[in-house]
């Protein structure tokens, strides 16, 4: 029998490993951390490579992940106190529930993050926001994240910028800005089964054309639940649900136009169409 | 020669070409039973002959290489896991039940890879260049791991096809598509009952982006993006269908292309819900739903042109048309 790693990292250069900090790991191929605290992060340049942190690792810095066809797995309980970045392409991470992250950068295109459930976060805090997609044809699903509300609004909890961004199953818990803001380059964004806890402006800010909001659950937003901006024409919002908004459940904008909104719950009870083109029907607004 | 030897409980010592010992992850004893690598260092340089010689229940490292066979596992519950930036020259064919595949990130598979066991997996780490999916097993499992996974068919196969005996299987995260211009490739086809497919791209089809066959029922295909196809984006021939958030265009095909065609089969109950956004280029209508399709329901969507309701019995409401 055998079992092989090519390079094994272990902070406290126990078991023989072949080095005590994750730099030296850099294009060593199938790579494998042992449990401990790595005060210094690492940038891997080269593609091909593998990544598997052993549950409980704590890295002290930033963390990034720049060549090409990368795959990374956090165990359970992971902390990574600086930024993640995935700005190679088609990098895939993936982590086991409970991991810790203080912004996650996904700027390469057809990014992969799978945060393996809600216990896990990406807390942007004062500093960042807490995942940023900015690549093309980008998946991220299964993870919390919040920024530190009451700030100077600086920082939303969920950015896409990227063409066709898929937000599955996120969790916002909190956002000194917009929970979740799709830009006006992030055409054919799909926002689905997303809950969103609070946010200080908006709870889905939409401002990429064709948009699709499916099945989302936005409460407790200083701003609009799900605000269609002017240049969000042609989203939908669909089997969604609103409540205790301070401003309007959903909005378009005037120059939000030919949008749909259908089969929504409102339960704060207003839904605005300023564009006069657009389809609203069968919502509750009771 | 890798070897290893054990100190205590749960952990793990081997030795790597260097010959020095290093200590591996903890919490899990025996972690492979075999190790490939076509450099020469592991139990054998062929993928085939480390399968034949694991047996059953069994767990086998393919190191990065490159590595020119075809191969079929034939035993129960072994898990393959292939290192970051292998290509595999040949096809990969998982026979034996409860097989998982995982390919590392970047790897290349240059012939068809087939599930044909039950509860068989492929686990994609994204990047990875397939040339044709076949789904021959119930309740199996397939993902790209992300989109920059693309299957691609070619001029020869369908970039994804789940046979009829494959009910209950889940395909996403991936990218699939055939040679534009022939005749007779989709880029996924669904014959199976009850499956899933969410979260894809389609970058382009020979004919449809998505076919379901008369065959199935119960199909979801969730959060999907189809930029380009020949034929109508989605074929529904199936029953008792639900297609949610997806988004389709058309073009370069024949005339009069659909987003969607609920088609002659018969079969009906198709549900049609929830922002899909269908701007399909031919003029064609964006939803033809068929006279012997009965009871659809085509609700809150975002079309470029009109829906057609040949049934007569379907629910169409609540849909934006404006073309864009």
């Amino acid at each position: 029998m055998a079992t092989i790693y090519d390079w094994v990292i272990d902070a406290s250069g126990a078991n023989d490993a072949d080095g005590t900090t994750l730099a030296s790991g850099v294009g060593k191929g199938s790579v494998y951390v042992k449990n401990g605290t790595y005060a210094a992060g690492l940038t891997e340049t080269n593609d091909d490579q593998s990544w598997e942190f052993e549950p409980g690792v704590v890295v002290q810095a930033a963390v990034t992940f720049s060549g090409d066809n990368i795959q990374v797995l956090f165990g359970s309980g992971c902390d990574v106190q600086g930024l993640l970045t995935m700005s190679g392409a088609s990098i895939c991470v993936e982590c086991e529930n409970g991991c810790d992250f203080d912004g996650v950068l996904m700027s390469g295109n057809n990014g992969y993050f799978n945060g393996g459930g809600w216990d896990s976060i990406s807390d942007g805090g004062i500093a960042s926001l807490a995942i940023s997609i900015t690549g093309n044809d980008a998946i991220v699903t299964n993870v919390a994240c919040q920024t530190t509300a009451g700030g100077a609004g600086a920082f939303t909890a969920l950015s896409i910028s990227g063409l066709r961004g898929n937000a599955i199953n996120i969790k916002v818990i909190d956002s000194d800005n917009h929970a979740i803001a799709i830009t006006s380059t992030a055409t054919y964004a799909l926002l689905q089964g997303c809950i969103i806890l609070g946010a200080d402006v908006d709870g889905v800010l939409i401002e990429g054309p064709r948009t699709r909001v499916i099945a989302c659950h936005v409460t407790a937003c200083g701003g609009d639940g799900i605000s269609v901006g002017t240049t969000g024409d042609n989203s939908l919002v669909v089997s969604s649900i609103t409540s205790s908004i301070t401003g309007t459940d959903i909005l378009i904008d005037a120059l939000g136009e030919d949008c749909c909104v259908v089969a929504n719950r409102c339960v704060t009870g207003t839904i605005t169409d300023n564009s006069g083109t657009s389809t609203v029907a069968s919502n509750d607004v009771t | 020669m890798y070897t290893q030897g054990h100190t205590a409980r749960f952990t793990h010592f081997y030795a790597s070409r260097d010959g020095t010992s290093k200590s591996g992850p903890s919490g899990e004893q025996n972690l492979y039973d075999k190790v490939v690598d076509a450099a020469g260092g592991g139990d054998s340089t062929s993928i085939q002959t480390g399968l034949d010689s694991a047996g059953d229940s069994s767990t086998v490292l393919v190191k990065s290489g490159s590595y020119t066979e075809n191969i079929n596992s034939t035993n129960t519950n072994v898990k393959v896991v292939v290192e970051p930036g292998t290509t595999v020259t040949g096809t990969v064919t998982l026979t034996g039940d409860c097989n998982t595949w995982q390919m590392g990130a970047g790897g290349t598979v240059t012939g068809l890879i087939t599930l044909t066991g039950d509860k068989c997996s492929y686990l994609g780490k994204n990047g990875g260049a397939l040339s044709g999916v076949q789904i021959d097993g119930a309740s199996c499992y397939f993902t790209g791991g992300g989109w920059g996974t693309l299957t691609d068919g070619g001029t020869t196969v369908r970039g994804i096809l789940m046979n009829s005996v494959s009910a209950d299987s889940i395909v996403t995260c991936f990218s699939s598509q055939t040679t534009t211009g022939g005749t007779g490739f989709d880029a996924v086809v669904i014959n199976s009952s009850r499956s899933v497919c969410s979260i894809a791209k389609i970058n382009d089809s020979e004919e449809e982006a998505i076919d379901m066959g008369a065959a199935a029922t119960d199909i979801l295909v969730l959060g999907v993006t189809a930029l380009e196809s020949d034929v109508n984006a989605f074929n529904i021939q199936s029953e008792r269908t639900r297609c949610i958030g997806n988004r389709m265009t058309i073009s370069g095909g024949g005339s009069a292309q659909r987003g969607i065609l609920m088609g002659t089969s018969g079969a009906g109950d198709n549900s049609i819900v929830g922002a899909c956004v269908i701007d399909q280029t031919t003029g064609a209508d964006s939803i033809e739903i068929n006279a012997n399709t009965e009871n659809c329901v085509v609700v809150g969507n975002r079309l470029n042109g009109a829906v057609d309701d040949k049934s007569g019995t379907s629910t169409v409401a609540d849909n934006e048309l404006t073309a864009f």
